[in-house]
């Protein structure tokens, strides 16, 4: 069975100038995905891309296999975007929750299907009486998710949702969208530059930098600046060390580790090579197993440790790391 | 001319000085005797005299209002039906020569009223290319010219409305599955207060235009003499009550008006 979404060498260019390149890149029916990058990054242009309202001016994007021209419309009745900041049409709650029904002309059970979508995202079926003015910025974006919901989507595609929201309200989203993929198997593809809140929710994550696929999963994205240093570059953390990388293509090139290579040593093993001294800030459960958040100097690195032995957030840690784990994303080939 | 209308019996006018205060004051003959008026009280005269007017139903005062709202109902109709469409097809689709015809229409915002009259009544002339439609002097002539002069100032006002509209509405409206003729028609209702304020001014402008009115119209008593030809006329002919009266009447249709279209964004919010 093809995949839901596949994209191949497909380019995206605004003005002439190219700011996403994805060689390759497939998402099967009913997953997580998780899009991460800095601003500028492309992950909104890619989110564009999958919603239909950009298209590549090289490559191309299949659905089910199949090419989209000619079935914009058809596909985008069952994909649809929840936009960062969203615009709610001038009109009341339940007519924004509706519109999407309305366009489909499917009339039935309107009122009902409208009060079950803003339960949804916990909001009252009175709220719908409400006008588009009178809504706090938490409350326009679960009523347009709502919006969304209504439609039971089969993708269901959200911007950074919870960029400048409260913690109620982000919890609020989290739940209604996992429980869209649980209750009609929707397929759901997050954007965030928060990685913690993506990996509450998948561990699959694709990393974009600069237009270009960084990575996959958990993946500690490093700017610099580095430093020349013989048989390579470095990164100075100061008290916490050198981090000693390759050839730098440019002082400020960015850069992946992935957490699996960043280990965990015992502070005593002070002759390894590359050490870093560090503090456990946080400890994730991932789907995937379990992942800490060390801080060395003024790096965050993602460290993936062994499950039988976790070190206590707050105690100090030394990082070990191959030189040749820190990959230059210029250089580096996308894994597909 | 007979009756007993005070003011068609003036014969003479004096303007002098007042032999106490030093003022100036005006002496009317009626015929019957002469009226000495002070500064104020022509006017204030006038007011009363206007009101006076308008609760006896005076026939020429309503002739006027009557073919004032002939001739703005048919423009604005017109104007609604082909400036809201041309509007809004300017603001929401990219063409070659877009920009070009946002210059012209923004352009014709600025047209002379009395440039308007004469290229229009240059067609309706019966020398002119549409002579034989019969239109001079005519309230559906008269209608044309508004039409004219109102027709920019909906399609500017209406393309600014839709353009200046949100960008992400057309994100949102085609990702919730709107096709493209549902996205045309959400945007032109999403830019329905634009769309309302622009004739709100054309209304105020073609209700208060003169110049193609007297010259399309050929303010003709009984026929085309509006609102605002009547009082210009009036006016001329020291005939300030009628004037007033016909002021007060333009004012209390635009009021009446104003007040429909607020009440009509109001429900629509």
């Amino acid at each position: 069975m093809s995949a839901l979404f596949r994209l191949e060498e497909a380019v995206v260019r605004y003005a002439g100038r190219e700011i996403l390149r994805v060689p390759e890149l497939e998402i099967a029916e009913g997953a997580v995905l998780g899009l991460a990058g800095h601003n500028g990054s492309g992950k909104s242009t890619l989110l564009r891309l999958l919603a239909l309202l950009e298209r590549p001016a090289q490559g191309r994007l299949l659905v089910d296999g199949r090419p989209v021209a000619g079935r914009e419309l058809e596909l985008r009745r069952s994909i649809t975007l929840l936009d960062q900041e969203p615009y709610l049409l001038r009109r009341s709650v339940f007519e924004n929750v509706a519109y999407g029904l309305r366009v489909r002309g499917d009339r039935r059970d309107l009122g009902r299907r409208v009060a079950e979508a803003l339960a949804a995202v916990g909001l009252d079926p009175d709220f719908g009486r409400r006008s588009w003015r009178e809504l706090s910025g938490g409350e326009a974006q679960r009523v347009a998710l709502a919006a969304r919901l209504a439609l039971r989507p089969r993708v269901l595609l959200l911007d950074e949702p919870t960029a400048s929201l409260d913690a109620e309200s982000v919890a609020r989203i989290n739940e209604a969208a996992l429980r869209a993929r649980e209750q009609w198997g929707a397929t759901l593809v997050l954007v965030s530059h928060d990685l913690s809140w993506l990996f509450e929710l998948t561990p699959v994550v694709l990393h974009l930098h600069h237009g270009r696929v960084a990575g996959y999963g958990r993946v500690n994205v490093l700017r610099g600046p580095w430093l020349p240093e013989p048989g390579g570059a470095a990164l100075d953390l100061g008290d916490s060390g050198r981090l000693l990388t390759p050839d730098a293509p440019a002082p400020d090139a960015p850069a992946a580790i992935d957490p699996a290579e960043v280990r965990l040593l015992d502070p005593g093993a002070a002759d390894a090579a590359n050490a870093l001294r560090a503090v456990v800030r946080e400890i994730h459960a991932a789907p995937d197993g379990p992942l800490v958040l060390c801080q060395a100097g003024f790096l965050r690195l993602w460290a993936r440790p062994d499950p039988q032995r976790l070190p206590a957030p707050g105690s100090a840690v030394l990082l070990g790391l191959r030189r040749e784990a820190v990959r230059f994303l210029d250089q580096a080939a996308p894994r597909p | 001319m007979t009756g007993t209308n005070l003011k068609q019996k003036v014969t003479y006018i004096f303007l002098d000085s007042h032999p106490e205060n030093g003022k100036n004051y005006i002496q009317l003959d009626t015929g019957a005797g002469i009226l000495k008026q002070g500064p104020m009280d022509f006017i204030l005269d006038g007011f009363a005299r206007a009101l006076e007017l308008l609760a006896q139903g005076d026939e020429a005062t309503f002739s006027a209002v009557a073919a004032t709202l002939k001739s703005t109902v048919l423009a604005m109709a017109a104007a609604l039906l082909l400036g809201a469409p041309a509007g809004f097809c300017l603001g929401h689709f990219q063409f070659r020569g877009r920009r070009t015809l946002r210059l012209v229409t923004d352009t014709a915002l600025s047209f002379p009223t009395v440039v308007i009259g004469l290229i229009v009544y240059a067609f309706l002339t019966r020398r002119g290319p549409l002579g034989d439609w019969e239109l001079l002097f005519t309230v559906p002539g008269m209608a044309a010219g508004l039409a004219i002069l109102a027709l920019p100032i909906v399609v500017s006002h209406t393309a600014a409305g839709i353009e200046g509209l949100d960008q992400r509405l057309r994100t949102t409206a085609l990702t919730l599955g709107a096709s493209p003729l549902r996205l045309a028609l959400t945007t032109l209702r999403e830019a329905r207060f634009a769309v309302i304020l622009a004739l709100a001014m054309a209304f105020g402008r073609v209700a208060s235009e003169v110049g193609i009115a007297m010259m399309v119209g050929g303010n003709i008593k009984w026929h085309t003499r509006t609102i605002t030809t009547a009082i210009a006329l009036e006016t001329g002919k020291g005939q300030f009550a009628e004037g007033i009266a016909l002021g007060l009447v333009l004012l209390a249709i635009a009021l009446a008006v104003n007040l429909l279209l607020a009440g009509l964004r109001r429900r629509m919010e």
